[in-house]
């Protein structure tokens, strides 16, 4: 009888401390993606979204890719005077419980060169490449 | 009785009072008379584009480039809506693109560009000096940046903000960028009333 409370108490703690020693991960999703259509054939496009993290650790999404274009990301930055600039991303950063928006006049991510139509309702893959959690495939509602 | 008619009397005086609030503009406003610099550019069909040949009409102005990603699709999706807002007045109103970019914007990339949005956005180019006598005349700054490892090359950095010129050829406001679009359509349909 002792033996048997012994042993079931073993397994509660074994279990317990399994579960506490989870190793901690990213949690990503994507909300409201979405593709400027480029205004000609050959021409550029950007694509935005809404990153989530509801995981424990931050991510980091090192770089995209799309089969339509060259995709790079990029950042859309006031300057003086109402002058507008924009400047290549290394990474960015998803922080753990936390968020990061792609959005107009932000982050975005640049499409150049797009080939083939891009027509409004088209939805188009995406491919994010993050740190920890690897590839993760995304569509875009192409808009205009 | 007397309170009520005190009410009635207050309410009044504040409705009154209301509606002899001067119209705010949304945009920057110019000190009023600054008349703007008349200039003679290029349509993407070949043809001369001079300001001065527009009174009558509400100009709008926004410089940008066609291989610009982000600032000026939104700048000119927004002159889509506004357009769309204006309805029957359209006619009064002519939305120019001019390009920051000759060297890559050719009249028939141009074109391309600013059809896609709206067919009544003229876009406008020119030789080098001839943009830069506009550039200097409305105060943009427009250059060219290189890209690092990026296919995009090069990007310009220039000045996004929406410049009006209204009927009588008048320089009367600029937009920032992300200026809602309901907040120029505003100003636009105060100036034609």
């Amino acid at each position: 009888m002792r033996q048997w409370i012994f042993t079931a108490i073993l397994f509660v703690l074994v279990s317990l401390s399994a579960c506490g020693g989870m190793p901690s991960e990213p949690r990503l999703s994507v909300d409201n993606a979405w593709a400027r259509s480029p205004a000609m054939e050959g021409g550029n496009g950007a694509i935005y979204f809404r990153l989530m993290n509801e995981g424990d650790e931050a991510d980091r999404l090192l770089s995209v890719s799309s089969s339509l274009a060259t995709a790079e990301m990029h950042q859309t930055v006031a300057k003086e005077n109402g002058t507008m600039g924009m400047e290549p991303l290394d990474a960015v950063e998803v922080p753990a419980g936390g968020e990061v928006e792609f959005k107009q006049g932000g982050m975005h991510i640049m499409l150049i060169g797009v080939t083939g139509p891009m027509s409004i309702g088209d939805t188009i893959p995406l491919t994010l490449r993050f740190e920890l959690t690897g590839d993760m495939q995304i569509t875009a509602e192409v808009r205009q | 009785m007397l309170g009520k008619m005190r009410l009635l009397f207050w309410l009044g005086l504040a409705l009154l009072l209301a509606a002899c609030q001067p119209y705010t503009f949304k945009g920057t406003e110019y000190p009023e008379g600054i008349s703007a610099e008349d200039f003679t550019l290029t349509t993407t069909e070949g043809q001369p584009f001079r300001l001065s040949d527009q009174r009558g009409k509400i100009v709008l102005m926004f410089f940008g480039f066609t291989s610009c990603p982000d600032v000026c699709p939104t700048t000119l999706a927004e002159a889509k809506r506004i357009m769309e807002g204006l309805g029957d007045e359209t006619e009064n109103v002519q939305f120019v693109f001019i390009t920051v970019d000759p060297e890559r914007d050719t009249p028939e990339r141009l074109g391309q560009y600013v059809s896609n949005f709206h067919p009544e956005i003229i876009g406008l180019t020119g030789t080098s000096e001839e943009l830069q006598t506009v550039f200097d005349a409305y105060g943009i700054y427009a250059a060219k940046v290189a890209l690092k490892d990026s296919a995009a090359a090069y990007t310009m950095e220039h000045t996004a903000r929406v410049f009006l010129v209204d009927q009588d050829g008048r320089l009367r406001l600029s937009y920032a960028f992300g200026t809602p679009d309901e907040d120029i359509l505003q100003d636009v349909q105060y100036l034609l009333d």
